[in-house]
């Protein structure tokens, strides 16, 4: 380490001694504790020069540790112990301690943090995936410690994001319907999002590697948010599924029926009432009735001549017809059809509403707003609801049928119970379904009493479930007090939803057991027990419980050895019979399917180990871009997850293709049978037109001669107004549309291609002719989606299409030339050369990073006359900063041969006002060729795009770190570099040690070594095959076995 | 399916905190202690508000020009008048605020801006998924914990009973709302109008310890330590349920009346009474220590007005307003001159309440900061390169904002501020240290301006 200069290390020492003596009384309380003397020496000899009297690096100050309080002695201790463990201190430049004297001070500190306390703090730290990587790598695959057993401690694993999404799918039913996909396949797609009412509390962090670790536990916010949950869940299934489908809590069934059946009563007798209590009354009542109701005195309202809604021009129909369907505009018209006929005038009918009001028991003010609006708008009333009277009095349920048989009587004979003099109809109403209510709530209690088998009926249903199990005795008792409780205070079926909200709050549905059970090893382990390694085994591979296979050889006793897991795990590998959305975000807005047919999980590891999906994070303006950016990042994402599907499904030599394949999906499906259907018949569609000279065509007519064409071939954008397509005749529209989607392809064509041009339409259920199957909608979105080809500098209006995909790409090498990663790892105007390379180190070089130091503003510097390149050299050159930016820069900087929306370049633009050199509107981008031919430019760019001077990028790094001379060293690029990573030993093992920690939810450790081994043996044994280290991690002593956790 | 309206209808304590995402560690923390807690209103309008409507009519010609050139100014508000639209609130002047120059591109804009102009990124018209953070009002909720946490209130698009809100408790989670005001009453009294749907969870809460109790002894190492933290929270929550049950004295004595409610908040009630209802109730909530923040959408571009002075009888889209169609010979802009006259007598309702309710040595409105602002931007179709707000805020508050007119230069200048830097302003001012607060904007970015951080000049020393 160098010595800081006289000056500032005397500025330093007047600092620390201010410092001393600033300090608070009680820090200075000596509390007698002292540092043992052999501690003390060491800590003299290798640490206080920087961290002493004389100099304070990085505020930390060791020589008064005795002397300074208990809180602040803990968190130096603290730090000293993590520096020591990851052997971050001394520094590498500096003397360092030996063996004994690391491990003597090490066990000082951990006695001294166990007597506050806080002993566990430290291995709960370590336990974290930013620690990961402390273990050391050689060790790992070394195999000196390949013979300790491996094992996993007893855990309860809080559910992930998607496993919560899932339980709550499966609950409420979500998603069972098939549906046809790929290949015309019926199938049951699952991971659809939840339903809006439920918040999921479960969300996983957003970095790149491995974001679900078993060392997550719940907190009160995952609870606060289960209440909301819980409620809306419970209520649906007692309420609603229970009625809807015979197998759903068959006992609470009947109860779900009989309250059907009683709401159903309910609601004619609210409707009939509704529309016919003025009338009732009359009949049961005759002259008397206007005795019963409030005394009725004239409204004196103001003059409202020119007052009134303006119903004029083209749209007055329109609305009038959304005023009458408002909640006022419903009343007037009640009240006008029930007068219109019999008022002798005007005045007569408005005076007969304004009375009819007052005895439903509206409010004044209500009352004088629709006096006034009937007063100004009559005519309209008038005129326009009696051309439709019928109709509409059938609307308003005027003549709403008479009330079942007996039901009459019913209702007479309560309003001739409970009616009082002076009540308004409404609250005559009110009183009579609020009696009935009561009594139908009797009515259930007394003929579904919880009693008998019922209550514990319901409780085996429920756990079943809620728990996927069955209840124990204890359990079934205190549930069964439990229902009792709740129903002496609420109706049966509340009682019920109550207790489903119970046990949905239990800490039981959020976590998932891992134990072992049955006898232990020589070495404390014991396998997992039978139900906890099924749904183990399941939620490595899916976000589903286990499937019914699976669930049975558990209960069935085949569960319970190697050879089981590996059998279970290969036919989930290998299944291929449920599609999985991967991203419930791409799908909602990237405008077409992202889904999978194999087991979700495997493909999550790659999207998340390399965290391509982060590019929608990064907000970016589409003015720099050029092109509109609008679900064209979306795509990109879903091209990547397809790249990596690709490539999983091949199952060869899996790590290499994925960093160094140049084959690519832009604007594709992934079905390559489809997409050349789809181009072929585009192109067919071009030549039929172009020899039936299309360009001559004036009129819909002209089109007509060819309706044949296209109803039997189709014209792929060709759209009708009919929500599924039909046509009966070729309208203007039509002819509009098929002159722009012509002149549109034949720009295409002009520019030089031969054989396909980008498939695109609008909106394909409108299409008019023959469709392709339903993966058909992700070549959809139009225009804009077309964009996504700028990421590859291709321009699709000059782009012979290939519809056989992944197709080789120029500049390009593996996932981390994808520009979705290379946005992902990106600024919002910049790229991020520190960010790249510190994911390669970390990721493929299992190396560490510490965090900034505290203080340290990471900044670049401006200086718009260098390159990024160069501004981050300058700033990142200081010893301090380029003891971890040695690290990362120069790995990073290979990638500025991409800007930050992933193009190949070979000048940077120096993006600053001073350097702009020219500037356009960003340019049309449709070209009128055919005088009928109407322009939109809706999906160009906006405003102005601006050109900047430039400098040639320098896309050179070094390599250091794989531990092979003939690998490491000088790299002229991004794809050098990745041929080089990807021939790497070491690299292949990061990944392994990646795919451990994914599927275990957990850190490696040395006792995992050989569990590592046998993955990296599996893999080269197999040629490549990601499966294969699936199956060996899976099947390992790791997983397998589970001890004790400590107390 | 159940209908949304039932959601949370059982119980007090779910109506208040449900929308609470994971970081809601801080259950009770709002109870007791000796400072009292901070209040935030956020009232969001659609349409737009055109800036030149809040310019103050006796500026110079000078400072005139200035403001309409988007020039930066600062005035004091004590030596003007206030304009047309905020004359109701002259008696408050010495804590009204008027921030004129702030944008908001961060936010999707134009006719909509769903939960864009509070979260500060782009939405796709409210989907979930581009739900990228936790909305301001939330972010503030957190720091001044109460029962229900935060409450949103909204009138917009003619929607009644509990709907989807324009607020985020956390990323990627939608917020739920009370969309008319008679269930907005119901469920945020419940403790009051129902208190045996408490009791009952009380009853549920403390079966649900009993068994995770048992656990924690069948459990060891981390998973004991998760366990017992598990029944702490089930204990706060008996805590608070009990809190709940104590106030309902206090609340049954604060709540608006039953009948204005009933009488007001009606559908067939014109639009500016259940307006004036749900004003009354927002006021209530905060008046009875049930919520420090609350959002009030108060309405968007689908909202139809009715009982608009001199248009009573007139049902007026919001939209038809936007495009500048005249209504019964009325121009859409004395239109909207009347609907914002209407929203800033809301303002004072809000505010007369505070200030008539004794906190400590002062009232209640000393640690209140009420705000008004556009979903929009500044016109029907805004592009956000202008955010107007008009703040009322007590003596206490953290920002030094009050009694000032200010105008930052315009978007793409040198000082420009942005949103995002105002709500960094409101987090750091009130404990929360983030650098800044939301999305960056492109322009700003692009023309290498510093945008980062809080105002400084509204910060107190």
């Amino acid at each position: 380490m160098k010595t800081p200069s006289a000056q500032v290390k005397k500025i330093a020492v007047q600092l620390a001694a201010a410092f001393i003596l600033i300090l608070p009384a009680q820090s200075m309380a000596a509390d007698s504790f002292a540092v043992p003397e052999g501690v003390a020496k060491v800590m003299k000899k290798y640490c206080y020069e920087c961290h002493g009297a004389s100099w304070v690096e990085a505020d930390v100050r060791l020589d008064v540790i005795a002397t300074v309080s208990q809180d602040e002695r803990i968190g130096l201790l603290e730090k000293v112990q993590e520096v020591l463990y990851l052997r971050r201190m001394p520094p590498k430049d500096e003397l360092q301690l030996s063996q004994q004297h690391r491990d003597m001070v090490a066990g000082w500190i951990q006695s001294e943090l166990a007597k506050a306390g806080r002993a566990e703090a430290f291995n709960q730290r370590m336990q974290s995936p930013r620690y990961a990587n402390y273990v050391e790598h050689d060790k790992l695959f070394s195999g000196e410690y390949k013979d300790l057993k491996g094992f996993t401690y007893d855990r309860k694993w809080m559910i992930s994001e998607f496993i919560f999404k899932e339980k709550m799918n499966a609950l409420l039913r979500v998603g069972e319907a098939k549906r046809t996909s790929v290949n015309g396949k019926s199938e049951v797609v699952r991971g659809h999002a939840l339903p809006s009412e439920i918040a999921n509390p479960f969300l996983l962090p957003s970095q790149s590697g491995v974001r679900y670790y078993a060392n997550s536990k719940m907190g009160s916010g995952h609870l606060m948010t289960m209440i909301g949950n819980s409620k809306y869940v419970s209520e649906s299934m007692v309420n609603y599924l229970s009625g809807r489908y015979p197998d759903f809590l068959p006992s609470v069934r009947a109860i779900a029926e009989t309250k059907s059946k009683h709401e159903a009563i309910l609601k004619s007798r609210d409707l009939y009432l509704s529309n016919h209590i003025d009338r009732l009354c009359e009949d049961l009542y005759g002259g008397e009735n206007e005795d019963w109701l409030p005394r009725y005195s004239k409204i004196e309202f103001k003059d409202v001549s020119g007052k009134g809604l303006m119903f004029t021009g083209d749209r007055a129909q329109k609305q009038f017809d959304s005023f009458r369907n408002s909640a006022e505009g419903r009343l007037i018209e009640m009240a006008f059809f029930r007068y219109a006929d019999g008022a002798k005038g005007r005045e007569e009918l408005i005076r007969a509403c304004e009375k009819y009001w007052f005895h439903l028991g509206l409010q004044s003010n209500q009352i004088e707003s629709m006096v006034e609006k009937l007063q100004v708008n009559l005519e309209d009333f008038l005129t326009r609801s009696t051309t439709d009277r019928e109709k509409r009095s059938s609307a308003w349920k005027l003549n709403t049928p008479d009330l079942k048989p007996g039901e009459l009587a019913v209702v007479s004979a309560t309003i001739k119970e409970l009616r009082t003099k002076g009540m308004s109809y409404k609250a005559l109403q009110k009183a009579c379904m609020d009696h009935w209510k009561a009594g139908f709530e009797k009515a259930l209690e007394e003929s579904s009493p919880l009693k008998g088998e019922l209550p514990r009926n319901i409780i085996v249903e429920l756990y079943d479930k809620i728990y996927e199990r069955e209840p124990s005795q204890s359990e079934l008792a205190e549930n069964q007090d439990l229902l009792l409780s709740y129903s002496s205070k609420m109706g049966v079926d509340d009682a019920i939803t109550k207790l489903t909200q119970t046990l949905l709050l239990s800490s039981e549905f959020i976590n998932r057991n891992e134990y072992g059970v049955g006898q232990a090893d020589t070495y404390g382990r014991r396998m997992m027990s039978p139900r906890d390694a099924s749904y183990a085994i399941a939620y490595a591979l899916t976000d589903s419980s286990p499937d019914e296979q699976l669930a049975r050889a558990a209960r069935e006793g085949r569960l319970n050895t190697r050879d089981d897991y590996k059998r279970e795990v290969e036919r989930l590998l290998k299944d291929r019979s449920h599609v999985y959305i991967i991203d419930n975000v791409i799908q909602d807005l990237g405008g077409g399917d992202n889904i999978t047919d194999q087991p979700v999980r495997k493909i999550r590891f790659f999207r998340e180990f390399f965290g391509y999906y982060n590019a929608l994070q990064v907000f970016k303006d589409q003015t720099r871009f050029g092109h509109t950016i609008g679900g064209t990042r979306e795509r990109l994402i879903a091209e990547a997850d397809l790249l990596v599907s690709h490539i999983l499904e091949n199952d060869r030599d899996v790590f290499k293709e994925l960093l160094t394949t140049d084959k690519f999906y832009v604007y594709h499906n992934g079905d390559n049978e489809d997409v050349a259907a789809l181009s072929n018949q585009l192109t067919e569609a071009y030549r039929y037109f172009q020899e039936n000279h299309w360009r001559e065509f004036k009129t819909p007519a002209d089109l007509e001669k060819h309706k044949d064409f296209i109803l039997k071939h189709g014209v792929p954008g060709l759209k009708s107004k009919s929500k599924r397509g039909e046509i009966t005749k070729i309208d203007k529209d039509v002819f509009q549309l098929f002159i722009n989607i012509m002149a549109d392809y034949e720009k295409r064509f002009e520019n030089g291609k031969n054989e396909h041009i980008t498939p695109y339409s609008n909106t394909r259920d409108t299409w008019i002719g023959p469709k392709r199957s339903l993966t058909y909608p992700k070549m959809t979105g139009v225009l804009d989606h077309e964009n996504v080809t700028h990421y590859y500098n291709i321009d699709p209006d000059h782009w012979d299409y290939p519809p056989v995909q992944p197709f080789e790409l120029s500049h390009r090498k593996g996932v981390l030339t994808h520009p979705a990663w290379l946005q992902a790892f990106s600024q919002n105007a910049h790229t991020d050369p520190v960010t790249r390379g510190k994911w390669i180190w970390e990721k493929l070089l299992v190396g560490t990073i510490p965090d900034i130091p505290i203080g340290v503003e990471a900044q670049i510097p401006q200086d718009h006359t260098k390159t990024l390149r160069d501004r981050l050299a300058s700033v990142t050159k200081a010893e301090m900063c380029w003891r971890c930016h040695q690290y990362m820069n120069p790995l990073g900087n290979a990638f500025e041969m991409y800007d930050d929306f992933g193009r190949y370049r070979t000048e940077e633009e120096l993006e600053h006002p001073d350097n702009v050199i020219g500037k356009e509107e960003v340019k049309k981008r449709n070209v009128k060729t055919h005088p009928l031919q109407t322009i939109n430019n809706g999906g160009v760019g906006q405003g102005e795009r601006f050109f900047y001077k430039t400098l040639p990028v320098d896309t050179t790094g070094v390599l250091n770190g794989t531990g092979d001379s003939k690998l490491d060293g000088e790299v002229k690029d991004a794809p050098d570099l990745m041929d080089r990573l990807a021939a790497s030993t070491k690299v292949r093992q990061a990944f392994i040690r990646y795919a451990f920690r994914y599927f275990m939810g957990r850190n490696e450790t040395l006792s995992d070594s050989k569990t590592l081994m046998d993955a990296d043996e599996a893999y080269l044994k197999s040629g490549g095959s990601f499966d294969a280290v699936v199956v060996s991690l899976l099947t390992s002593d790791s997983f397998i076995y589970r001890k004790q956790a400590e107390e | 399916m159940n209908s949304r309206r039932s959601f949370l209808k059982a119980s007090m304590l779910g109506a208040g905190v449900c929308a609470f995402g994971p970081s809601f560690d801080a259950l009770g923390a709002g109870a007791g202690g000796n400072s009292f807690p901070k209040r935030f209103v956020f009232m969001r309008v659609g349409n737009g508000v055109w800036p030149e409507k809040l310019s103050l009519p006796t500026f110079s010609d000078d400072l005139k020009e200035k403001d309409a050139n988007k020039q930066a100014l600062e005035v004091d508000l004590g030596k003007h008048e206030l304009p047309d639209y905020l004359t109701c609130l002259n008696d408050h002047k010495e804590h009204m605020a008027i921030l004129q120059g702030m944008s908001s591109r961060m936010s999707p804009n134009g006719h909509h801006s769903y939960q864009g102009v509070m979260g500060l990124f782009k939405t796709n018209e409210g989907a979930v998924s581009t739900l990228k953070r936790a909305s301001i009002d939330y972010e503030l909720a957190k720091l001044f914990p109460s029962p229900l946490g935060h409450v949103e209130l909204s009138f917009a698009s003619e929607r009644k009973g509990i709907v989807d809100g324009w607020s985020v408790p956390a990323p990627y989670q939608k917020n739920f709302c009370y969309a008319d005001p008679i269930t907005a009453y119901n469920n945020l009294f419940q403790c009051v109008l129902d208190p045996e749907s408490l009791k009952l969870d009380i009853e549920m809460f403390d079966h649900i310890r009993k068994t995770e109790i048992r656990e924690v002894a069948s459990v060891r190492g981390a998973d004991k330590l998760a366990q017992e933290n598990h029944v702490r929270t089930l204990d706060s929550i008996r805590k608070r349920n009990d809190e709940l049950l104590k106030m309902s004295g206090k609340i049954a004595s604060l709540m608006p009346d039953r009948e204005m409610v009933y009488a007001n908040g009606h559908d067939g009630a014109f639009s500016v009474d259940r307006q004036r209802a749900m004003a009354e109730i927002l006021a209530s909530i905060l008046v009875t220590g049930l919520t420090n923040v609350v959002t009030y959408t108060i309405d968007n571009l689908d909202f139809h007005q009715t009982g608009l002075p001199g248009l009573e009888q007139s049902r007026i889209h919001n939209h038809t307003i936007g495009h500048g169609e005249s209504v019964q010979g009325v121009d859409a802009g004395e239109i909207r001159k009347r609907v914002r006259v209407h929203h800033f007598n809301l303002m004072k309702t809000i505010v007369d309440r505070l200030k008539a309710h004794p906190e400590g040595s002062g009232t209640m409105f000393d640690n209140t900061m009420v705000m008004y602002f556009p979903e929009g931007g500044e016109k029907h179709h805004g592009n956000g390169i202008e955010s107007p707000w008009v703040v009322m805020a007590g003596k206490n508050c953290n920002l030094d904002i009050v009694g000032r007119y200010v105008r930052f230069p315009a978007l793409g200048t040198e000082g420009h501020q942005t949103l995002g830097n105002w709500y960094t302003s409101l987090l750091n001012a009130h404990g929360n240290p983030i650098k800044h607060y939301g999305d960056l904007d492109p322009t700003m970015t692009r023309m290498k301006l510093p945008q980062e951080g809080a105002i400084k000049r509204f910060l107190r020393a």
